[in-house]
């Protein structure tokens, strides 16, 4: 048996956990250390092998493998500082980056942004027009070529961005996910030119119709690829320098992982792949399954983030979107707003009306009460004065918090709006809470889902402070602290758990009956791909899955729906039963009668999600202990604000630490863990599961 | 005496409405709310309409919902107020209250107001912005009083007529396009949609199915809505809702008046020009937005519009709706556009019979002309307005691209037998306008969708059997300035794999620039429709060359006029559009001559340009800074012509700055202004522009993307630049055609 080690580096903390043969979890957190990254993945994967008793060299001596989430491709994109790229176009569309389709003006921009028009600007260019060549060449809508490609000029082309020292090109033609053809000719002469450039097109990176998004996929691909494969070769040079020769493999955006050499290969895949650890290890961690569908929310210092499981399956998003480009990688759809724990509160010039963010105080100067120079109150400074976070035990004791700072800065909005610190404080957790429920009902309601039906799970440093309110606005049955102490570094544990997965698609657009030849030749095509790749992986066979869908939508309307393909031989069968899957889905999502059946049906892609599924540790389950808590847990108590109650109340206090299976605890209670606190109001009664899950089910406290 | 009922003159509610008792209101709130209930209503009211727009987008699964957000929702107060709408198209936010003021004042009696009804209407005169938008209301009654109303309104692709689409380049009059459908109480009592009104509604439409598809979505948005209203009011209480709805009136008016008040009172005016009122017809047409402020009141009014004319007109509705997203991009975004309190504080005086009030039986289907200029004069008028606040943070902007939307249609049938139609969206990509601290955007959108997008050519050949031959944008086509006009952009095709593509245009500003600048800043580019016959692009591609203009191919060129039908292009023919640019901002010659150079090098102006409109002088990669100094004096002292000039300065106290070249100075002697260089007086504010030194040039010397108006129009067609005789700092400009003289585009009060 061998130990499985995750490590996820965050903005401001890097997060280790090592599953051990026993299925037990050892956690390791340490500073990140920008701008290089590797010191914090090492000091934290070292901290995490002493939790489990060995030394670093040891911990990778029993090591199967090693996974690694890392934002430094994200870093590149956000801070701007990329690869210096060449962009190779079709002749008559070097605009289509620049352009950004007018939306990249205000896409992904908060409202407050968009409504006043001079608060949004396209961001810079990440590729400038100097730099863009258009090539003679010309595919039409069918595929075939109407202007052959012209290859001197592509020849002097190439050699213009050379002489210009670029560091990567991208290649992107019209309707090259049609027909590749010239895309793959230019990448042949861009190697045979300039064998040490990265390079990178289009039709092999994301084959899919709409030239703006996949022109800034293989654009950012081409940006981000030469800082994150430099990274990915030191991560692999540093863990062989330690004796480590078995994978490693870094967490994408899809929700899966990729070995190490892939992910260099086109690192535009783990753009974006920060938050989706936690959604990953909802959707496959044994400890997650008794809950069904699940809401993952991930509350720490600046932001609030959602994402869905269900049936099991991680919800995704077609497309991405980063720093205002969107393009063709589809990625776990984890929405996002400015409320956090460093929120500022203030007050409206107008209404004089208490309002939360979406302004953040950041880690500096940071809340208030952090004493670090910060005057604005913040939901942190809210949650001590209301009495939730304990000014002694904050990270632990790492921290010591200013209580009086917090009431000076809580006062400073409350007299302005004629309410007392504490009213104050309330209005503004009250207000927070509102607007994550919020986030929470646009992305189920508007998505066809209803929050009634999903398990809430609470992860991350602030999660646990509000998530009892914001479950029971929401009417979901039950709210889940996942692992307890462990939910606070919950990315990381996703990451560990994580399989490998290709996911492969293309754009195919046609329009039923569909032809069952070629459905098997366009995913037979897809499928010997991911075969090929996962033998290199050494997947054994009889732990690969892999999954088929189809994107349908009707013939005039734009509502694309991804269906799955049932297994086995393409029949007229099974295609007829896509097309009833297809239309079934549709009504459960958009409602009945809302198909526009006379147009027919359209394919606009196809796609396969390939899983090779690794050996996963068991999660260790506890023995039930009964339900009353040991002595040793109690920690007192203190007054704090009773949402239910409308009051201040005492709350008894405990250590997290110390609860066992089997173990209650009624609120009005908080439960104090290293990393984070958990408020429950009067009638919230928790449970401790055999996993260590901290359970409220809603229903009982009715 | 004009009645302003909704039958002979467009709908405009005067004073109380009398509503049939029948119907009773529910208007108690409670007198106190407190900040955290107030605040927690107050934003799932605007989160209702935010979700009730995706709704109808998910239900319709329409292009028109997804790719040009042609439809808005909105939440009304039981008396029709506007409480918020959502952020989708800003014309289309303001037309539904006058459709639900007019249905409680006429639909009251009978058929009755009722829990569960819906109306539907596309009636122009009565509230619709033109007969293609089709508005839903839906009465939410609580305790059987009516407490509020849940409305949408959406762009529908065909509902009849004689131009596919509706935008007829040809209707005399209203019979010759889509009827027009008063308030009918479609959806009765229980809910229960009428199936035989349905049927008829769907009759008139070349896309029945489609028009159904977002008839059912329109409803499910309101039943969204409603229900998200009802669940506030379980929760809260009536009252408290009431309260919320009451507070975010209030604040908003508050907010807005507050706004007012630190303008100085006055009335500011733009006079505009659109051409062509029906095929072949080369007249030109005023149109005039006159802002009159007062106080925390605000008053717009029409004076000086030409009268209603061929396919040029609009409704009251229409034109009020165009005046909505300046209004609220300038005034309303610090409110989350809460238009209902900004509404209180703000008058609309039409007139009635004018183009921009037109009276029945005007054909009003097509608002691409009338309502994007009303917009683009509001945005003039409120900018010229707003330029006397002192303040960066006042957004204060030039008139943005796509200022009149070039609707350039086409339709046929491909080779393989099915029928097409469209009109280009890529327009929705325009060039914003320069704004007081920074250039406009390029290809950055428009000022009514706050998500304007512009689909991908690969979409565009998908779904119509074409080919194109160039999209980008267009270099030195925003207006130029000390900030420079957002570039708009330009495109061709040719047809392929079809034998024969059928056109329409139904536009303007073809001949006179409507992106009109701001304080000296120049036009930007007009809008312009190509076809070049029998070329030889075939054989072009076959050679292995994309040709990149039309220069580059053989053939003869057809300038294409705004109202023309039946253009019928063929395989070897191109047809090339470019569409309107953003106006500039202040004296070209003050722009930074770097930012001259950097534009030069990433392509966004031509190299000519430079020297052109900007007086820079660039050698190579650099600015020649000496040669830069000297050629600007020149063309200074080329503004104030020949002979020795010694002009008068001003005395006088500071009153305040009618904006970036001008201020008012109050002496013994009366107020006069003065040039804010160099102090030099141009005397009283009435009739300044007649004591610049003017320069009137052709609007074809000022901008190399506008072309010679003669084409189109048979008056002149000048761009006046109204220049300090002092120091010869362009102070402020305007399009003029004719005789017309230059126009007091200011008057302040005593």
């Amino acid at each position: 048996m061998s130990y499985v080690c995750g490590v996820d580096i965050g903005g401001t903390f890097t997060d280790a956990v090592v599953l051990d043969p026993d299925g037990r979890i050892h956690l390791g957190k340490r500073s990140s250390t920008p701008p290089g990254f590797e010191d914090g993945f090492f000091d934290a994967l070292s901290a995490a092998a002493e939790a489990a008793g060995l030394g670093l060299e040891d911990l990778l001596a029993r090591t199967s493998h090693v996974i690694h989430g890392t934002t430094v491709a994200t870093n590149a994109m956000v801070q701007l500082n990329g690869a210096k790229v060449g962009l190779i176009t079709t002749r008559g569309h070097r605009d289509v980056l620049p352009m950004m389709r007018s939306i990249g003006r205000v896409k992904g921009r908060s409202v407050e942004e968009i409504v006043r028009l001079s608060a949004s600007r396209k961001p810079e260019p990440i590729v400038p027009r100097s730099r863009i060549e258009e090539v003679d060449e010309r595919v039409d809508s069918k595929g075939e070529v109407v202007v052959r490609l012209d290859e001197d000029g592509a020849r002097e082309a190439i050699r213009r961005l050379v002489d210009a020292e670029v560091e990567a090109i991208a290649i992107s033609f019209l309707w090259s996910f049609i027909n590749p053809s010239h895309e793959l000719r230019v990448r042949e002469l861009v190697e045979e030119m300039a064998p040490d450039l990265f390079v990178t097109t289009s039709s092999e990176l994301v084959p899919k119709w709409g030239e703006y998004e996949r022109t800034a996929a293989v654009a950012i691909n081409a940006f981000v690829g030469p800082t994150t494969a430099a990274y990915i070769n030191r991560m692999t040079g540093r863990l062989a320098d330690l004796g480590y020769d078995r994978p490693l493999y870094i967490v994408e955006c899809a929700g899966g992982v990729l070995p190490a050499e892939a992910a260099a290969e086109d690192p535009v895949l783990l753009l974006g792949s920060g938050p989706v650890g936690g959604v990953v290890a909802a959707a496959q961690l044994e400890s997650a399954k008794p809950f069904g569908d699940i809401i993952v929310t991930d509350m720490g210092g600046t932001s609030f983030d959602v994402g869905l499981v269900t049936d099991g399956a991680p919800r995704y998003a077609a497309t991405s979107v980063v720093n205002q480009y969107e393009f063709f990688i589809p990625i776990v759809d984890v929405q996002s707003i400015g409320s956090g724990g460093g929120s500022i509160i203030w007050v409206d010039d107008f209404g004089e009306t208490v309002r939360v963010g979406p302004q953040s105080a950041g880690a500096r100067p940071g809340p208030a009460c952090y004493g670090r120079g910060g005057t604005s109150p913040t939901i942190s400074d809210a949650n001590l004065v209301l009495g939730y976070l304990n000014p002694d035990y904050f990270l632990g004791g790492a921290l010591d918090l200013d209580v009086g700072a917090a009431h000076a800065a809580m006062a400073s909005v409350g007299d302005r709006v004629g309410m007392s610190v504490e009213e104050t404080a309330v209005a503004a957790t009250r207000i927070v809470n509102h607007q994550m429920a919020d986030l929470i009902r646009k992305l189920t309601i508007e998505r066809g889902y209803h929050p009634r039906d999903f398990s809430v799970f609470s992860c991350g440093g602030a999660a646990g402070l509000h998530a009892t309110e914001y479950t029971a606005m929401l009417g979901s049955p039950r709210l889940v602290v996942p692992l307890g102490d462990t939910a606070s570094v919950w990315s990381a544990l996703g990451a560990a758990s994580s399989d490998l997965l290709y996911v492969h698609e293309r754009s195919l657009i046609r329009v039923a009956p569909f032809s069952t030849e070629e459905f098997a030749e366009a995913y037979g095509e897809l499928e010997a791909r991911a075969r090929t790749r996962l033998a290199l992986d050494d997947v054994d066979p009889k732990d690969i899955q892999i999954n088929r869908f189809a994107d349908l939508k009707y013939g005039g309307q734009v509502n694309v729906v991804e269906t799955p393909v049932g297994e086995g031989a393409f029949s007229a069968e099974l295609l007829g039963r896509l097309e009833d899957d297809f239309e079934a889905k549709y009504e459960r999502l958009y409602g009945k009668g809302t198909g526009h059946r006379s147009a027919g049906i359209e394919m606009t892609e196809i796609r396969i999600r390939a899983v090779g599924r690794k050996p996963k540790p068991e999660l260790a389950r506890g023995e039930d202990e009964g339900a009353e808590v040991a002595a040793s847990a109690a920690a007192g108590a203190r007054r704090a604000w009773d949402a239910v109650l409308g009051a201040f109340t005492d709350f008894s206090v405990w250590r997290g630490a110390e609860l066992r299976t089997g173990n209650r605890v009624s609120g009005p209670a908080i439960i104090e863990l290293a990393e984070t606190t958990v408020v429950l109001h009067t009638s919230d009664l928790l449970i401790v599961d055999p996993y260590g899950n901290f359970v409220c089910e809603r229903s009982q406290n009715a | 005496m004009t009645v302003f009922d909704g039958i002979n003159e467009c709908y405009v509610p005067e004073g109380p409405i009398a509503i049939d008792p029948s119907v009773v209101l529910h208007r108690e709130a409670d007198t106190e709310i407190d900040p955290v209930t107030y605040e927690v209503i107050r934003s799932s009211l605007w989160n209702i309409n935010v979700e009730a727009g995706e709704i109808i987008q998910r239900v319709s699964g329409s292009p028109i919902a997804q790719y040009a957000h042609d439809l808005n929702t909105v939440l009304l107060t039981e008396d029709a107020e506007y409480l918020y709408t959502g952020p989708y198209n800003l014309n289309l936010a303001v037309v539904v209250d006058l459709t639900v003021k007019w249905i409680l004042e006429f639909r009251s009696a009978d058929p009755g107001i009722a829990d569960g009804d819906i109306f539907l209407s596309n009636d122009p005169f009565v509230g619709a912005s033109h007969v293609t938008d089709t508005i839903m209301a839906m009465p939410i009654f609580v305790d059987g009083r009516l407490f509020c109303w849940a409305a949408s309104t959406f762009h529908q692709y065909d509902m009849g007529g004689t131009a596919p689409g509706g935008y007829s380049p040809d209707a005399r009059n209203r019979f010759e396009e889509a009827d027009p459908i008063p308030p009918v109480k479609i959806v009765s009592g229980e809910g229960e949609v009428r199936r035989d009104l349905l049927d008829w509604y769907l009759r008139k439409s070349r896309t029945p199915h489609l028009l159904e598809l977002d008839f059912r979505s329109q409803i499910a948005g309101c039943n969204y809505s409603k229900a998200r209203v009802l669940s506030l009011v379980e929760a809260y209480g009536a009252g408290t809702v009431k309260a919320a709805m009451r507070k975010v009136l209030d604040d908003g008016e508050r907010a807005f008046a507050r706004r007012l008040e630190a303008i100085p009172d006055g009335r500011w005016s733009t006079r505009g020009y659109v051409e062509s009122a029906l095929p072949g017809d080369r007249q030109v047409y005023t149109t005039q937005l006159n802002v009159t402020k007062t106080g925390r009141r605000i008053v717009f009014d029409q004076e000086g519009t030409s009268p209603q004319a061929g396919v040029l007109s609009i409704s009251y509705a229409a034109w009020r709706s165009g005046i909505m997203p300046p209004l609220v991009r300038l005034l309303c975004d610090d409110t989350m556009y809460a238009l209902g309190g900004a509404l209180r504080c703000a008058e609309f005086r039409p007139l009635a019979g004018s183009m921009m009030c037109a009276s029945h039986p005007a054909a009003t289907g097509n608002p691409g002309i009338g309502i994007c200029q009303a917009g683009s004069l509001a945005s003039a008028s409120l900018s010229r307005m707003l330029s006397t606040v002192d303040d960066e943070s006042q957004d204060v902007f030039a008139v943005a691209g796509t200022s009149i939307y070039p609707i350039s249609a086409l339709s046929g049938v491909d080779q393989s037998g099915n029928y097409f139609g469209t009109i280009h969206m890529e327009p929705m990509a325009g060039g914003l306008g320069a704004f007081r601290n920074a250039d406009g955007e390029d290809t950055g959108g428009t000022v009514y969708d706050a998500l304007a997008l512009a689909p991908n050519v690969e979409f565009s050949e998908q779904y119509f059997p074409i080919l194109f031959l160039y999209r980008r944008e267009l270099p030195g086509s925003g207006g130029a300035g000390r900030f420079r006009g957002g570039n708009s952009g330009i495109f061709a095709y040719t047809p392929h794999r079809a034998d024969v593509i059928d056109h329409y245009t139904a536009t303007s500003g073809m001949a006179i620039p409507t992106s009109l600048g701001l304080w000296g800043g120049h036009p930007g580019a007009t809008n312009r429709d190509l076809l070049k016959r029998s070329t030889d692009v075939r054989a072009r591609l076959q050679e292995g060359r994309i040709p990149q203009s039309l220069d580059e191919l053989g053939g003869e060129v057809e300038w294409i006029a705004p109202k023309v039908r039946d253009i019928l292009q063929y395989p070897d023919d191109v047809w090339e559009v470019r569409w309107a640019a953003g106006g500039g901002f202040g004296d070209p010659l003050e722009r930074e001559p770097e930012a001259v150079l950097r534009d030069v090098t990433r392509d966004l102006l031509p190299a000519d340009d430079a020297r052109r409109f900007y007086g820079v002088v660039l050698v190579g990669e650099a600015v020649d800074e000496q040669a830069t100094a000297s050629l600007r004096d020149e063309m200074r002292a080329a503004r104030l012509g020949p002979g020795e000039k010694r002009p008068a300065k001003a005395q006088g106290e500071h009153v305040l700055n009618l904006g970036p070249t001008l201020e008012v100075l109050r002496g013994e002697h009366g107020d006069e202004v003065a040039c804010r260089s160099c102090g030099t007086s141009l005397g009283a504010l009435a009739g300044w522009k007649t004591r610049a030194a003017s320069v009137a040039l052709s609007v074809e010397e000022v901008n190399s993307q506008i072309d010679d108006p003669a084409r189109y129009v048979d008056a002149p067609v000048y761009f006046r630049s109204y220049c300090c005789p002092g120091c010869a700092r362009a102070l402020d400009g305007e399009v003029t055609v004719g005789d017309d003289a230059p126009y007091d585009d200011v008057e302040l009060a005593e």
